[in-house]
């Protein structure tokens, strides 16, 4: 078996003198600015959502008759902002300086936030809009009198069929974060 | 930090990584476009962090922290476009083998034996791998990628091994 001495093959990895442009300040500070504008902009998408929902609801509220529909207008308004709110602490700005952490740190910590935060999308994101939702779709279909009971559990239906699948999706997700994650546990290097 | 001490600090960590970046960046993406991008991204990302540089550990290391972490996000994000299924070192097995390590040397088939070797390596063997290619020591090694430098020396040793038996001609790689 020939001897491989750490210098000789490390000098020929090395002989690749791959060109690297080091960007100027202005060019990174200007970039470093696009990368805060995108979560600001991230973030106002989902306010501005929540907003909607608060603004059309809030309409609702207002002008639709009977408690259910006033109740149920009235939860959805307070599930938004609920959802808003989370949203935004659980998809806080990235800290620049944990990335400087070990690799393996760095990694287990954050995929493990994405996979909390993915599992937990039934509590946090689904369940506080049900409620609300619930009691408008029940309000509506008393105001529909005779033909309110079958548009009642046929829109119902389609909402719980749709949760369901939101849920299923987020729940696959994270499995396969956690399927990813598995090379930061000790096992994954080997130890 | 003032803008002037970034400014420096940044250039000094150029200078003394900017190659070994270049050469990294290449052994995890091999689209150039997409190189393109990881490269700017290191750079920012680097940028972004110095302001908590205080001297906690040797510039280079931090460096190797920020390129590592990035590049392997870089790769999780393109992941679903991958065909091959990564494996660790202690997995791999190779088909060819090489003649003598001089010759190879010179006609690059040392070069492409190594990419081959490290492309088909995960994150973890693969960061490993390319730090002790860039001289990196196993103790600055385990400091950067949190393991400890006993398994650094054992990875380092099976890739070494698994080269001496493709040069020797053996065709064996366990």
């Amino acid at each position: 078996m020939t001897d491989i001495d750490d210098g000789s093959l490390q000098r020929i990895w090395q002989a690749d003198t791959a060109a690297f442009t080091p960007m100027d300040a202005d060019q990174l500070q200007w970039q470093a600015d696009r990368f805060g504008d995108a979560i600001i902009r991230r973030n106002r998408r989902e306010y501005v959502a929540a907003g909607l929902c608060v603004i059309f609801f809030g309409a609702t509220l207002w002008i639709l008759p009977g408690w259910l529909l006033k109740a149920g207008s009235l939860l959805i308004i307070l599930a938004s902002l609920f959802v808003a709110w989370q949203l935004s602490r659980r998809t806080s700005r990235p800290d620049p300086v944990a990335a400087a952490t070990d690799v393996r740190t760095y990694f287990r910590d954050r995929l493990e936030t994405e996979a909390q935060m993915l599992e937990a999308i039934g509590r946090w994101y689904l369940a506080p809009l049900l409620p609300g939702l619930g009691l408008f779709l029940a309000g509506q279909a008393i105001v529909m009198g005779s033909q309110g009971r079958i548009w009642f559990i046929m829109t119902a239906g389609t909402l719980v069929l749709l949760f369901t699948i939101i849920w299923l999706v987020n729940r696959r997700a994270a499995a396969q974060l956690r399927q990813q994650m598995s090379w930061t546990d000790p096992t994954g290097y080997g130890e | 930090m003032r803008r002037s001490d970034r400014d420096r600090l940044f250039a000094d960590a150029m200078a003394q990584c900017g190659r070994a970046l270049a050469r990294m960046a290449r052994a995890y993406e091999a689209d150039a476009d997409l190189r393109r991008d990881l490269e700017q991204d290191i750079q920012i990302a680097l940028w972004q962090s110095l302001p908590g540089f205080e001297g906690q550990c040797a510039l280079p290391t931090w460096v190797w922290r920020v390129a590592h972490n990035r590049a392997i996000s870089h790769i999780l994000r393109h992941l679903r476009h991958r065909r091959e299924r990564w494996v660790n070192i202690e997995e791999l097995e190779l088909e060819s083998s090489l003649p003598d390590p001089s010759e190879a040397a010179e006609n690059g088939q040392a070069m492409m034996l190594i990419r081959s070797i490290i492309d088909r390596l995960g994150p973890p063997d693969r960061q490993i791998l390319l730090l002790y290619l860039e001289g990196v020591s196993a103790a600055e090694t385990a400091d950067i990628v949190g393991i400890s430098a006993d398994l650094v020396a054992q990875k380092v040793h099976r890739f070494k091994n698994m080269l001496s038996h493709q040069f020797s001609g053996s065709g064996e790689s366990r």
